[in-house]
């Protein structure tokens, strides 16, 4: 733990000096020495421990890693530093003011997200999980004005989840007498329900992720790559610390099997309609987390059906997509920081054509795109390939009740995945394909290449396990067997992941060789596309973002909030029709926003009572008092 | 081998017996059934003019699309019921990869910027988000039935003259949704009229409006292998286990001319509620799974 957590603390000075260079180097330096050590305790069998004592209200504060927090440590000491990385460049791109304040704070981020997996104890944990919070806030307020209702709202949904996560460690204490972990073993509901919906606050998932799609596209690229890939995941981190040592009875597996598939779904009904290319990733992290959900769930099928293949290809398939996710969806957030630095939109109906314009960054995010909709060839089908798997071997479950969530949920899964696969097919096309939408897009030119080597690194992770997806295998191997779940069928599963490979070889082998065919035999003319003859097509008549999902919308109408504005000439022979289409959040629209409007109108009563005046200030305090005084001594 | 054969040769030849049925069933006498190979390798040998905007997906999306659904029908059980390769839960591998396929082929129509390509696009892509779920829930039902197993292994086995009456009816509502999976994938009347030459009404040939030649020659080819594969796969759920070969030609040859009747008899649905008919292979895939589960649960 030392050196690696103390190289992130001197990372710290340079951020002071803003010296960003220096703090990548010492960020890069210190997480290959976390990465090693987390690796060590993944692989071997022994688990360091170090006991602090401090003051009686704390107690010994127990400070250990186990394969679960090394496995999310692994994923923490690989990702941020590619994120700080590019950060570096993404800063040169877009300076700002406050460089020295951005630049501590993000160090604060990574360090406490790191201290965060170390700790298992309670109030120490929320500690960090508060400094998580707080300076995750400040990253977010990047540029002065324009994003501080996003921000505020980000931070105040952290401070609503950690309400329930403190409610919920408190009751905790009180049952077990133990700040420690150890006591959330055997937890009664109500407290364990409470960590849980604290959690998912942060997790984003369905009712409590309405700040995502807010907070994302506010932030810089790199900031919300680090926290839609990874700061997301400490959520989820917590979610699984509370399922691995706590038993569930099937009604409360079926109830998480329905959140996660709602949560899920929802998310893929915005990922369909919305317009803003970040906003558009945000909700993918929701329906990602719902997925890897899904999987944890296919898991705990698995155990209470007593079907151990089952219940090994369901958590196997959820660690594997965390892990993956947190790849790919971070290759995307830098590529659209890219897109952003290009063309100074996020709007994708003003891009279009960006392919020719950026043929490197047009790759790698294909490569991407690929892999967040589970296409063959990439680590993201891998991860889905064997989520599906696992409800697969539900028919053998011996009841019926243990059957059906599995079965449904398989059905839903599919639906999800093949929305998402339309979804993100619509993004690639309108933003890189087709002809320019605006100027901007016209005038777009491929970035320094500093901004697009963090983006390889991450298509070169994205393809190396999604060809050999033994590699990834091997990697939650331990973690696998560490839950004590099935070793024989994963062993199955290892030689499977071979056989995916041979297939993947005849593929690419078929694919090169008719290419290269075709490459040799035909001659290639340019000509217009064909449009019925018809002479001056624009641009304007393409496909545009919402014109593309109207066969999917008449049918996903109820799912879909949306806000139409038409304005028509009275003449007869109107010149000028206006139409905009708004898709909304519903959940924020109907309930977060007059939920807080509600609360400030209610505070905004007592506003009296601030009148600035010495003397009736006094007064309140005299009439506290009293109260109080009545209420310890009572009447009697 | 024989089955690799029957990929390379049986597509555009059975192809033909559509082409012709529909052109007796008009009176006509019709083309030869060999007439495909022939347009095909003439298509082969010509140039190719691209749309201007085109950029590196539409020249190796065909590739890519061929290679993917030709790697699909390695799992599948065509003459020999023994598909090339298989292990367990390759269905799962055999879904995705058409999807790649279709996923490419959808980019590909987006590269040329064109608006009737876009509108194709999205109509096509929105039948796959039902198509989906009700082929996996098909399998998962098939699974319930014969155990699980791979893709050739659960169609080979799996058969209408199984034991049970309810098994008969299951495996004939399966067939059912089966073949309009396969109608709808491969875009026949009536969910769409590949003879149509109205740009605005058309949905899988505007996609591939801006290709000619060689890359043209390759998308019949795929198109006319996926109708294959999901033919096979009827007939070899249909067909008792380990039959001989004459039994599922037999069975495929009838698949075929009732497609042919069906589009010489039948006029298209219309376009903005086909969605609503690709609804009807998940209720069937539902129904049958339901009939399934109360069999193998004993609640009957």
């Amino acid at each position: 733990m030392s050196i690696g957590i103390l190289i992130l603390f001197i990372a710290l000075i340079p951020a002071l000096w803003k010296r960003s260079d220096y703090f990548v180097i010492l960020w890069i330096l210190g997480s290959s020495f976390l990465a090693y050590e987390y690796m060590e305790v993944l692989y071997s069998r022994s688990v360091q421990d170090f006991i602090l004592v401090m003051p009686p209200p704390v107690g010994s504060v127990s400070i250990a890693l186990n394969k679960l927090s090394a496995f999310f440590g692994v994923i923490f000491a690989l990702g941020l530093p590619v994120g700080m990385f590019y950060g570096h460049f993404y800063l040169k791109e877009h300076p700002i003011d406050a460089l020295r304040s951005h630049l501590f704070w993000l160090g604060v981020m990574g360090l406490s997200m790191h201290c965060l997996l170390w700790i298992r104890h309670s109030l120490i944990f929320l500690m960090f999980w508060e400094l998580m919070s707080l300076s995750s806030f400040f990253c977010v307020l990047f540029s002065k004005r324009s994003n501080r209702e996003a921000g505020l709202n980000y931070l105040i949904t952290m401070q609503v989840g950690a309400a329930f996560l403190i409610a919920g460690f408190a009751m905790a204490y009180n049952q077990s007498g133990t700040f420690d972990f150890s006591g959330f073993e055997k937890m009664n509901t109500l407290p364990m329900y409470l960590i849980l919906i604290g959690f998912a606050f942060k997790a984003g998932i369905f009712p409590f992720a309405s700040w995502l799609p807010q907070a994302h596209p506010v932030a810089p690229a790199h900031v919300s790559g680090i926290m839609s890939s990874m700061l997301v995941k400490t959520g989820f981190y917590g979610i699984l610390l509370i399922i691995s040592i706590n038993p569930f009875s099937l009604l409360e597996i079926g109830f998480f099997c329905l959140v996660f598939s709602i949560s899920a779904f929802w998310a893929v009904c915005h990922l369909l309609s919305e317009r803003n290319l970040k906003r558009v990733l945000a909700y993918s992290t929701v329906e990602n987390v719902g997925i890897a959900g899904l999987g944890v769930c296919a898991g705990l099928l698995g155990l209470q059906a007593n079907l151990p293949n089952m219940a090994m290809l369901g958590f196997t398939g959820a660690f594997l997509h965390l892990f993956f996710h947190s790849i790919f969806k971070a290759q995307l957030f830098y590529s659209s920081g890219n897109i952003l630095s290009a063309t100074g939109t996020l709007d994708i109906d003003e891009m279009g054509a960006l392919a020719k314009r950026m043929p490197y960054t047009a790759v790698m995010t294909l490569i991407g795109i690929m892999a967040i909709s589970a296409l063959p060839l990439t680590n993201g089908f891998i991860s889905e390939f064997t989520i599906f798997k696992a409800m697969f071997e539900a028919p053998a479950a011996a009841h019926l009740s243990q059957l059906m969530p599995g079965l449904m949920i398989l059905a839903v899964l599919a639906f999800i995945g093949a929305l998402a696969i339309i979804a993100f097919i619509r993004i690639y096309a309108i933003v890189f394909l087709g002809s320019p939408r605006s100027a901007a897009a016209e005038n777009a030119c491929e970035l320094r290449r500093g901004l697009r080597l963090p983006i390889a690194v991450l298509s070169l992770a994205i393809l190396l396990p999604g060809i050999l997806p033994n590699i990834a295998l091997r990697f939650v191997k331990p973690l696998i067997r560490w839950f004590g779940l099935d070793m024989k069928h994963f062993a199955f599963l290892q030689f499977q992941a071979l056989q995916i490979s041979y297939v993947y070889l005849i593929l690419l082998v078929l694919f090169a060789v008719f290419y290269i065919v075709r490459k040799l035999l035909v001659k290639e003319k340019r000509g217009a596309t064909w449009a019925c003859a018809y002479p001056r097509v624009t641009p304007r008549m393409q496909s545009s973002s919402i014109t593309y999902i109207q066969p999917l919308a008449y049918f996903l109408k109820p799912f879909m909030y949306k806000k139409s504005r038409r304005v028509k000439e009275e003449e007869v022979f109107a010149t000028k029709v206006e139409y905009d289409e708004q898709h909304l959040d519903a959940v924020w629209e109907i309930i977060v926003r007059p939920v807080s409007k509600a609360i400030s109108r209610f505070l905004l009563l007592f506003s009296r009572i601030h009148n600035g005046k010495t003397n009736s200030y006094i007064a309140w305090g005299l009439a506290f008092l009293v109260i109080l005084l009545v209420w310890v001594v009572g009447f009697r | 081998m024989i089955n690799i054969l029957s990929i390379i040769f049986f597509p555009l030849l059975f192809m033909g017996i559509i082409h012709r049925v529909k052109a007796i069933m008009v009176g006509r006498k019709g083309k030869s059934l060999w007439q495909n190979q022939r347009d095909f390798f003439k298509l082969l040998q010509k140039d190719e003019v691209l749309s201007q905007s085109a950029t590196i997906i539409s020249r190796m999306a065909p590739a890519l699309s061929l290679a993917a659904t030709i790697t699909a029908a390695l799992f599948v059980p065509f003459l020999s019921t023994k598909a090339v390769l298989s292990f367990r839960g390759d269905f799962i591998l055999v879904m995705y990869l058409f999807t790649l396929s279709k996923g490419i082929m959808a980019l590909a129509a987006m590269d040329s910027g064109s608006s009737f390509q876009g509108m194709g696009t999205s109509r096509e892509l929105s039948f796959t988000a039902f198509l989906e779920p009700a082929f996996f829930l098909i399998i998962a039902a098939l699974i319930l039935s014969v155990g699980a197993g791979s893709l050739s292994a659960i169609f080979a086995l799996q058969n209408v003259v199984s034991a049970g009456i309810w098994n008969v009816f299951a495996s004939l509502f399966i067939a059912i949704a089966l073949y309009i999976i396969l109608l709808v994938e491969s875009c026949r009347v009536p969910f769409d009229d590949p003879a149509t030459h109205l740009e605005l009404t058309m949905i899988h040939e505007v996609m591939v409006l801006d290709y000619s030649g060689f890359s043209l020659a390759v998308i019949h080819y795929t198109g006319a292998l996926k109708i294959f594969i999901y033919a096979s796969l009827i007939s070899h759920l249909i067909i008792p286990p380990y039959s001989s070969a004459v039994w599922y030609l037999l069975v495929l040859a009838i698949v075929y001319i009732f497609t042919g009747v069906l589009e010489s008899l039948m006029a298209r649905f219309r376009m903005n509620r086909n969605l609503e008919l690709v609804l009807v292979p998940l209720s069937i895939a539902m129904l049958t799974l339901t009939i399934l589960l109360v069999l193998n649960t004993g609640v009957w």
